[in-house]
């Protein structure tokens, strides 16, 4: 039985998908960073400038409670700021993260024999005798007859059974991976704009973080 | 297009989830904070250049899993 194992090509069967998970992983990184590129970016007005980031506006209301807790007139007040188009987009959620390869295999074999032997006897030979004696008044009169049966029967079934199985089967999720240690700072740095500047006391502005 | 991203909010950074479709009506999304009593919402000038971002990453995300389940 341990043949059957032997000629499996198991290397092939496990690295194969996990080479197809790297290549499909490594394939959506690719196209993430050209939608990154494409989408979230603006080109210069020539191939030398930066990319500079796309800037979308949002609208913040805010609650304004005088200081007795009351709602103030106007009750709240409404401020922009920008943020990158970047920040928004939940880039870290296209990757395969959980591959699974199940391989199951099942060999059955089984033999069986039956042996069937029976034994039945019917001759049909039969006889039959008549004797006849006349002597003066007396008569005498004698019947009879003979027979006997035979049969003989044999069966004998031979049972063989084999039977391969394999399964073979694949899981790959698709789902949320951390995104690379650069791809976090830049927008950290970029969700850092919408904090307010704060002026030191002579006026200037701090340098930005 | 279901897209769910998060917005950090600009009084405390509390994270804001947003709802990509309900964000491209005009939405006002709260800040989960209940100390914070902020409420962003998509400036209408820039809706477009969101919803093409989002029509583009759903695009993406499509591809991936049709490339994830082997298809």
């Amino acid at each position: 039985m341990a043949q059957q194992f032997s000629g499996l090509p198991i290397k092939s069967l496990i690295a194969a998908p996990l080479k197809a998970a790297a290549d499909a992983n490594g394939m959506m990184a690719r196209t993430q960073t050209q939608f990154m590129l494409s989408t979230c970016f603006e080109k210069g007005s020539s191939d030398t400038d930066p990319l500079k980031p796309i800037m979308i506006t949002f609208t913040v209301t805010r609650s304004i409670i005088k200081s007795d807790g009351t709602p103030a007139t106007p009750p709240t007040a409404e401020v922009t700021f920008t943020l990158p188009l970047l920040t928004i987009i939940p880039l870290n959620s296209l990757a395969v993260d959980n591959v699974t390869v199940n391989f199951e295999m099942e060999v059955k074999s089984s033999t069986s024999t039956d042996n069937e032997t029976s034994s039945e006897q019917e001759t049909a030979a039969k006889a039959d005798i008549t004797a006849k004696y006349n002597a003066g008044l007396f008569s005498v009169e004698v019947h009879g007859s003979v027979s006997h049966n035979s049969k003989t029967t044999s069966s004998e079934k031979q049972h063989y059974e084999a039977s391969n199985q394999a399964k073979y089967e694949i899981n790959v999720h698709a789902g949320q991976l951390p995104l690379p240690k650069g791809v976090t700072t830049i927008i950290d740095a970029f969700t850092k704009n919408i904090d307010p500047i704060m002026l030191k006391p002579d006026g200037t502005t701090p340098p930005p973080p | 297009m279901n897209i769910q991203t998060q917005i950090p909010c600009p009084d405390c950074g509390t994270p804001i989830p947003v709802d990509g479709a309900m964000l491209l009506t005009g939405t006002r999304f709260s800040c989960p904070n209940p100390q914070c009593h902020c409420a962003i919402a998509l400036n209408s000038n820039d809706r477009q250049v969101v919803a093409n971002a989002f029509e583009q990453f759903s695009y993406l995300r499509e591809r991936a899993q049709h490339m994830a389940s082997g298809h």
